[in-house]
C-alpha cells in the first residue's frame, strides 16, 4: 500500500488552517496512513448496491423534535468559552476573504 | 455569437419556530447572541436532533417545485474551517437531497420556459459575521437556522430569464408560508453561476460564480454585468479562470473574491450523529391536501375576472395585498377593486405608513364605494377625496358624502331643469351651437357643473344637454 505523502499531508493541514513543522508533517503521514488502512479493511467489504449502509450507529430511524422552542442559554454564558468578545459579539481575528 | 449559459443556487430560510438542529427559537430580528443553545456553538458532546416541522416545509417546496421526494434520507457533513461555522462542519445532504428531478416555468415573451431543479437540500445556517476594520464579530443566532437550498440547472440564457425565475421561487415561496424570502434581508440567497460560450459550441465555458447579491434586480445587473465582463476577455483571446465573484452593489460590478475550491475540499462524509429519516407516501399525501393556492393558479383566476396584467401582477406580488383582495373580491366589482387596491388605497396606506391591520375601511364602506364608482353615484375625483377618510377614520360612506356634498345628482328632472336654466341664460352658446362649433357644448356642461357645484353626474348630464340642444 502506498504511503500518504507530504504534499498530501499538507493539503489536508491547508484545509484545517494548520501549519505544521517538518517533523510533524512527517508523524502525521505515518499516523493518517494507519487511519487510511484501517478504512481501507472496511472499504474491502463486499456490500450489494442496494443495501443501506449503516451510517448512524442506532437502528432507531426516524428521531425528530416537532418544532418545539426552549430558552436558549444566557449571554453570559454564549460569550464565556470565547478567547475574545466585544459588547455582545463573540470576535475573531479579521477574515479577509469574505 | 457568444452566449450565456445561467445556473442559479438559492438559499433560502424556513420560517420554523425552532432551529433545524436545537431547540432554540429562529427569529431574525432577536437581539445579538440571545437565541444560542450550546448545540449551535458546536460545543463537544452535544447531538442534533431533527426538527420535523423542517421536513414538512421542505416536502411543501419540492411538491410546489414538482421535484421527486427521496424516500429514505441521511444528512452529510461539508467540512470546512472558517469561523461562521465553529464545529468544522456544515450539516447538509450531499447524497441524498430531499428532493431532485424538480422544475419550476417562468413566462419568456408569452411563452412558456421550463427551468429545471437540478435538487433541493436541507441544511444549517452559518451563524452571521460582521467584518469591521479591526475584527470580525459573530452572532450565533442565525447559526442553526433551517435553510434549503434550491439548485437549478443551468437553463437560463439571459438575465431576464434568471430574473424571472427567481421572483417565480420568491413568489411561490412566500405563498407555501414556509420563509420570509425577503432578499434584502437575506432570508433569501442567490448564488449565480455563469458561463459564456460560443453558440455553435457543445462545451460550456468556464463557470464563474457571483455571490452577494442582494435583489431580483440585482440578479439582472450582476449578470448583464458579467456577459459583458467574460465576452470582452473571450474576445481579447484571454481565458477565464473559475473564481468566485462578488457583487458590488455600489458599483454595480462583480470583483474576484476566491479562487474556487473543489468539491473535494469539503471530504463530505455522512453525518453519524443523525439516523436515516423515512418519508412516508401517508405523510406527502397529508401535504398535498393542506397545500395552498398556489400564485398560478390565482393569477389565471384573476385573468378570468377581468383583471390587467399589471393589477394581477402586483396584488399576487404582495401576500398582505392578495389576502385583502381574496376576501373581498365576491363582493364587489373586481375589476374596479384590483384599481382601487393596487393604487389609491395602497398609496394612501404608504403615506400613512399603515398596513392593513391598521385601516379602517370596512367591507360595507369599501362595497358600496366600489358600487358608488360603478354606477356613478360619485366621481373618481370625488372617490380621491372620500377614500382617504373611510381608510384613517371610518365613518358611514353614505352619510359622509352627503356631508361633503359628494353625491352625485342622477335624477333626470332635476338635471333637466338646471340645463334648461342655463340654456335660457346662454343664448349666445346655443346660436354657437347651431353653427356647429363643439366648444358650445362644452361651455354649457362647465356652467351647469358650477352651478350644481360639481355634484352633476356627467355623462346622464352630457346625454341630456345634447338632447335638449337638437330640440331646439
Amino acid at each position: 500500500m502506498q504511503g500518504l505523502s507530504i504534499e498530501e499531508v499538507i493539503h489536508v493541514a491547508d484545509l484545517a488552517n494548520l501549519t505544521l513543522t517538518e517533523e510533524e508533517k512527517k508523524k502525521f503521514a505515518c499516523q493518517l496512513q494507519d487511519i487510511l488502512s484501517d478504512i481501507d479493511k472496511i472499504v474491502a467489504i463486499d456490500i450489494k448496491e442496494e443495501q443501506e449502509i449503516l451510517i448512524a450507529p442506532t437502528e432507531n430511524y426516524d428521531i425528530y423534535h416537532n418544532d418545539e422552542v426552549e430558552g436558549g442559554l444566557e449571554m453570559k454564558d454564549i460569550l464565556k468559552n470565547a478567547n475574545k468578545t466585544s459588547g455582545d459579539y463573540i470576535t475573531v481575528p479579521k477574515v479577509l476573504d469574505e | 455569437m457568444l452566449v450565456p449559459t445561467i445556473g442559479i443556487e438559492v438559499h433560502v430560510e424556513l420560517k420554523s419556530k425552532g432551529k433545524v438542529f436545537s431547540k432554540a427559537e429562529n427569529n431574525f430580528n432577536a437581539s445579538t447572541n440571545t437565541n444560542v443553545t450550546v448545540l449551535d456553538l458546536g460545543y463537544p458532546g452535544t447531538l442534533p436532533n431533527l426538527n420535523k416541522e423542517v421536513v414538512n416545509m421542505a416536502i411543501k417546496a419540492c411538491l410546489a417545485f414538482n421535484c421527486n421526494i427521496t424516500r429514505s434520507m441521511h444528512f452529510d457533513r461539508k467540512n470546512y474551517f472558517y469561523p461562521d461555522l465553529p464545529k468544522g462542519y456544515q450539516i447538509t445532504q450531499q447524497k441524498t437531497p430531499i428532493g431532485t428531478d424538480g422544475y419550476v416555468e417562468i413566462d419568456i415573451n408569452g411563452e412558456k420556459k421550463r427551468i429545471r431543479l437540478e435538487r433541493m437540500h436541507i441544511e444549517e445556517d452559518t451563524c452571521k459575521s460582521i467584518h469591521t476594520e479591526k475584527a470580525t464579530l459573530l452572532n450565533f443566532n442565525r447559526a442553526g437556522v433551517p435553510l434549503i437550498e434550491i439548485v437549478s440547472r443551468p437553463d437560463m440564457k439571459s438575465a431576464e430569464e434568471a430574473m424571472k425565475y427567481v421572483e417565480k421561487l420568491r413568489e411561490t415561496l412566500l405563498y407555501l408560508g414556509i420563509s420570509d424570502v425577503k432578499i434584502e434581508e437575506g432570508s433569501m440567497r442567490c448564488d449565480v453561476n455563469i458561463s459564456v460560450a460560443e453558440e455553435s459550441s457543445t462545451l460550456l465555458g468556464t463557470k464563474v460564480e457571483i455571490k452577494n447579491i442582494g435583489s431580483i434586480s440585482n440578479v439582472g445587473v450582476a449578470i448583464n454585468y458579467e456577459i459583458k465582463r467574460q465576452s470582452e476577455i473571450l474576445e481579447k483571446g484571454d481565458i477565464i479562470h473559475e473564481e468566485t465573484r462578488r457583487f458590488n452593489d455600489k458599483t454595480m460590478s462583480t470583483i474576484a473574491m476566491r479562487s474556487k475550491e473543489t468539491g473535494n475540499d469539503y471530504r463530505y462524509f455522512p453525518e453519524p450523529d443523525l439516523p436515516y429519516f423515512h418519508i412516508s407516501d401517508e405523510w406527502i399525501k397529508e401535504i398535498e391536501d393542506s397545500m395552498p393556492i398556489m400564485p398560478e393558479v390565482l393569477r389565471s383566476e384573476y385573468e378570468s375576472l377581468g383583471l390587467n396584467e399589471k393589477n394581477r401582477n402586483t396584488i399576487i406580488a404582495s401576500k398582505a395585498m392578495c389576502e385583502f383582495f381574496e376576501i373581498y373580491k365576491n363582493d364587489m366589482n373586481p375589476i374596479i377593486l384590483s384599481n382601487l387596491l393596487t393604487g389609491d388605497i395602497i398609496s394612501i396606506m404608504n403615506k400613512n405608513d399603515l398596513d392593513f391591520g391598521d385601516i379602517h375601511l370596512t367591507r360595507e364602506n369599501l362595497k358600496s364605494f366600489v358600487n358608488a364608482l360603478e354606477t356613478g353615484k360619485i366621481s373618481s375625483k370625488q372617490g380621491k377625496e372620500i377614500l382617504p377618510i373611510l381608510i384613517n377614520k371610518g365613518g358611514n360612506f353614505e352619510e359622509l358624502i352627503k356631508e361633503l356634498g359628494c353625491e352625485q345628482i342622477s335624477d333626470e328632472a332635476s338635471l333637466l331643469e338646471m340645463i334648461k336654466k342655463i340654456i335660457s341664460e346662454n343664448p349666445d352658446s346655443v346660436e354657437d351651437f347651431k353653427n356647429g362649433k363643439d366648444r358650445a357644448v362644452k361651455y354649457l356642461m362647465g356652467q351647469i357643473m358650477k352651478v350644481s357645484k360639481g355634484q352633476a353626474n356627467p355623462v346622464l348630464t352630457g346625454n341630456l344637454l345634447e338632447k335638449e340642444l337638437q330640440k331646439l
